[in-house]
């Protein structure tokens, strides 16, 4: 399928140069994401009725007597060190690597009604008020796929968490793992010729190259990118353009997904993409729709290991402000996709991203090494 | 000002500086015998760098800033043979000296370094005699050789080991003027006594200095030594071997980077947020993309120098390839590119390079880019502004869209375009490319008109200037003109007329290859010439 793809992107080079000078005719446009953020719209006055999580330190401050509370509140090493271990030698006693060994400990989610942004079928943003969706029966998942809006029932768990609103520690580092190089995310659409309306294809890939920053701490455009060599982390997806906007239908994701001290994969099924490009700019927005799987959920946000297999789950909990089996298991709760035929528990739950883009050359690079994928590793 | 001014100037701003100095004053004057200096050219930091690593090796370390080499004549290697010391400039050299010679003699790099042991009879002073002649470019005389022993001897008496008394012996030939210029001598004719020649080392220097701007090799000093030199068979037999060695590469690049103006990258500035492309790494890239296309296209190729004004073929990088905005394969090193026929890129006007070195820091600049162009390409003088020019005036355009109408002041003023005629119709046609060398074709909105004029040609755009350039008489006469200056770092060639016709004929019957032209020069009679003023024995 990927034979002769590096000859067309050459041939493309001078198109896509042009594209930047105004031209519209393209053959197939590269990308380079610049940015890639949950949505997480900050909760509203009635959506966390119990107020916000707490994570471990306050926890254990809320556990002391009043007189001893002081002491630790206004000494954050004796708090710090009260609170050890952060990372365990055994796995099983970190509640962070092993979250479903532990009792559930409660977690506020928003379970109102609630406005939000969610995908439909067509690729359009919709923001009706609805309850939290239910997982459903396993028939009427796989019946209604086509059909469905993706809702953004993650943040129905995550609403409720200090660092996740929008002057929270999730966003003071959003994008940060692009910038410092950790996750690279590519690219491709097809278009329909002389920029028509039409049918177009999408190649989304993963690369080990880090994006190059500009003096304005930006990721630069027109940058050559060889995609990795793992075909694990080669997508592909359908599409229609529609007048300034490329809606995907759905499609199984996985990424590579990297940061300081994670390393683990973004692995989203039935997702779709929503894409809009800039004809004088060259750049590209949008948003990406799906269903986070469960288990590399965990792996990337709960557990958050490296290769060693050493979790940061523990001081990013207490961080953002939750704890590790709380999250665990409201995922569980709030999971709406891909029910499982034999327990008829979901193990997904839909998630929406937004992003931009910068026009970048994407090159393939031959698989050298076998496959590798089990979240539980 | 005369050489032996210049010469007596350097050696007394010397002399006060450092107690070294001393033996430094005496080192020139010694060898004075039957010989005169004639002159002195100061190393560039690159020919000091370059003769560091190839007497010592490049695992030696420089510790120490350098003085800024000084532009004369279009070139840095003219300035070379007008420029002292100052006593701070010497004071880095006496750094530099010490922790090269520290470095020698050091535990780790003596096997490297050392031939013999210094704690045996005679090592320091064959450790001196062999360091010297490469330092020095020619043997030492018995009194150079004598001055690094007593160095060496009162180190010795004042406690010093063996070792630290090798090291101070090496400093003091590494801040001698012998090591820091290129001092040249003449002698008399043997068969002409009243007739002056360059010394057999002088001229291995000049020859060395010229094609690999570094220092003679072993090879060119022993044909030195044997009187090679002076022979025509002897000479072309020693340019032959250095136009065909690897070295001769790295040589031109000085030459190439000299007559771009290069060195003027390290001030260069621009406008973070309007060229965020413009990093440290790119600004690298560019210059080396440039002095890799003139290597490629000139010696490795040994094509025609007017098809380098045309040429679609240049190397790229994953770095410029953002700024071309063109796809690179290779995620670490450079590679082939060609740009279409019907691309909007050709040849060496088009390489962002000199592009971004002749532009402001937010925006591009027709007239510094056509001035750099008569400058540099075709070796014409525009004078600078005039003391009373009004740039309030200039407010008024500035709020135009595009640079052709903000410079339309240029020509309704009479006094502004005597010399703006020259320079501004030939940077419009490069408009096209924003001032880090960008594609664009419109400015702030407005389409770009790329339509120019090169004495009298009508241009449509950068690739027809790249046209009337290869096509222009004055471009190749300009090279040889440049070359010429380069090699003999003279600021003056007006007593050289018929040398450079002569010059000039041959670079156009050899169809403008650069390597003949190398030859030509490296094998003339006015190569080895006695400077002028220098040539009757007094």
């Amino acid at each position: 399928m990927r034979t002769g793809i590096a000859l067309r992107l050459l041939r493309a080079g001078a198109m896509l140069a042009g594209l930047a000078a105004g031209a519209v005719q393209a053959e197939t446009l590269g990308f380079v994401l610049s940015s890639f953020t949950m949505v997480t719209p900050g909760a509203g006055p009635e959506d966390c009725p119990e107020g916000f999580n707490k994570g471990y330190s306050e926890r254990f401050l809320d556990s002391l007597p009043a007189s001893e509370r002081q002491r630790y509140a206004e000494n954050q090493g004796l708090l710090y060190q009260a609170q050890a271990p952060w990372y365990y030698e055994n796995p099983e006693e970190d509640p962070c690597a092993n979250p479903g060994a532990f009792p559930d400990p409660g977690m506020y989610t928003i379970d109102g009604p609630l406005s939000l942004q969610r995908m439909e079928p067509d690729g359009s943003l919709s923001q009706r008020s609805a309850p939290p969706a239910q997982c459903p029966a396993t028939d009427d998942f796989t019946a209604l796929a086509e059909g469905r809006a993706i809702d953004n029932q993650y943040w129905r768990v995550m609403g409720c968490v200090r660092g996740y609103q929008p002057t929270g520690q999730a966003a003071a580092f959003a994008n940060s793992f692009i910038f410092d190089g950790s996750t690279t995310m590519l690219l491709e659409v097809d278009m329909p010729e002389n920029g028509a309306d039409g049918p177009v294809a999408l190649r989304i890939a993963s690369s080990d190259q880090p994006v190059s920053l500009g003096t304005d701490g930006q990721p630069l455009p027109w940058r050559s990118f060889n995609t990795v060599a793992q075909e694990r982390f080669h997508n592909s997806a359908t599409g229609v353009r529609e007048g300034k906007v490329i809606a995907t239908g759905p499609f199984d994701l996985r990424l590579i997904r990297a940061a300081q001290r994670l390393d683990s994969e973004l692995y989203l099924r039935d997702a779709r993409l929503r894409l809009e490009i800039d004809p004088d700019s060259g750049e590209a927005s949008g948003y990406l729709a799906g269903y986070w799987d469960l288990e590399w959920l965990a792996h990337a946000s709960i557990r958050i290991q490296d290769r060693t297999g050493r979790s940061s789950g523990k001081p990013a909990a207490d961080t953002h402000g939750y704890t590790c089996p709380g999250k665990y298991y409201a995922l569980q709760r709030l999971a709406d996709g891909h029910p499982d035929p034999a327990s008829g528990n979901c193990t997904s739950i839909s998630v929406l991203h937004s992003l931009r883009a910068v026009p970048a050359f994407v090159l393939d690079r031959k698989s050298t090494k076998p496959e590798q994928a089990d979240p539980a590793q | 000002m005369p050489v032996l001014h210049r010469v007596k100037r350097s050696l007394i701003l010397l002399g006060v500086c450092l107690p070294l100095s001393q033996t430094a004053l005496s080192s020139v004057e010694a060898s004075a015998d039957n010989q005169r200096v004639v002159g002195m050219k100061r190393l560039t930091e690159s020919q000091y760098r370059n003769s560091v690593a190839d007497i010592f090796g490049h695992s030696i370390e420089l510790y120490g800033r350098f003085e800024p080499d000084y532009r004369q004549a279009r070139l840095l290697a003219v300035g070379s043979a007008v420029t002292s010391v100052s006593p701070s400039g010497y004071e880095q050299y006496d750094i530099m000296a010490r922790g090269i010679a520290k470095q020698v003699v050091a535990e780790e790099g003596r096997e490297q370094f050392l031939s013999c042991d210094p704690l045996a009879d005679a090592c320091i002073d064959e450790v001196i005699q062999h360091y010297g002649s490469q330092l020095f470019r020619r043997p030492l005389s018995r009194a150079e050789q004598d001055q690094r022993v007593a160095v060496a001897e009162e180190v010795m008496a004042k406690g010093g080991d063996h070792y630290q008394a090798l090291e101070y012996a090496l400093a003091s030939l590494l801040v001698s003027p012998e090591f820091l210029f290129r001092v040249e001598r003449v002698e008399p004719v043997p068969e002409h006594p009243d007739e002056a020649r360059l010394t057999a080392w002088s001229r291995a220097s000049r020859l060395s200095y010229f094609l690999w701007n570094s220092t003679p090799d072993a090879e060119l000093l022993a044909a030195a030594e044997r009187g090679d030199l002076y022979t025509r068979q002897g000479l072309e037999a020693q340019v032959h071997r250095l136009l065909e060695s690897p070295r001769l590469e790295p040589g031109m690049r000085a030459f190439f980077a000299d007559m771009l103006r290069f060195d003027t990258f390290d001030e260069l500035s621009k406008d973070a947020a309007l060229y965020p492309v413009f990093t440290a790494e790119v600004a690298e890239a560019m210059q080396e993309q440039t002095l890799l296309t003139m290597n490629e296209h000139l010696l490795q190729e040994n094509a025609s120098y007017r098809e380098l004004f045309t040429r679609r073929a240049m190397p790229m990088n994953r770095a410029l390839g953002m700024v071309y905005a063109v796809p690179v394969q290779s995620s670490d090193d450079w590679e082939p590119y060609e740009f279409a026929e019907e691309g909007n890129r050709a040849g060496l006007l088009s390489q962002a390079s000199l592009l971004s070195l002749r532009a402001h820091a937010g925006s591009s600049s027709p007239t510094l880019r056509g001035l750099y162009l008569r400058e540099t390409f075709l070796c014409q003088t525009i004078p600078p502004p005039p003391a009373d020019v009004d740039f309030t005036l200039d407010e008024a355009f500035a709020k135009l869209p595009t640079a052709r109408e903000r410079l339309l002041r240029h020509r309704k003023e009479s006094t502004c375009a005597a010399c703006h005629h020259l320079m501004d119709p030939i940077g419009l046609t490069l408009e096209q490319f924003d001032g880090v060398g960008m594609f664009r074709t419109r400015e702030n909105g407005a389409l770009i008109d790329t339509r120019g004029e090169l004495d009298g040609r009508q241009l449509g755009d950068a690739k027809a200037l790249g046209q009337a350039l290869s096509e222009h008489d004055g471009v190749p006469a300009c090279l040889v003109d440049t070359l010429l200056r380069y090699a003999l770092s003279a600021p003056d060639l007006r007593h050289q007329r018929r040398a450079l016709d002569s010059l000039q004929q041959a670079f156009s019957d050899s169809g403008y290859r650069f390597r003949d032209l190398l030859w030509q020069i490296a094998t003339s009679e006015t190569f080895y010439a006695v400077p002028e003023s220098q040539g009757a024995s007094s």
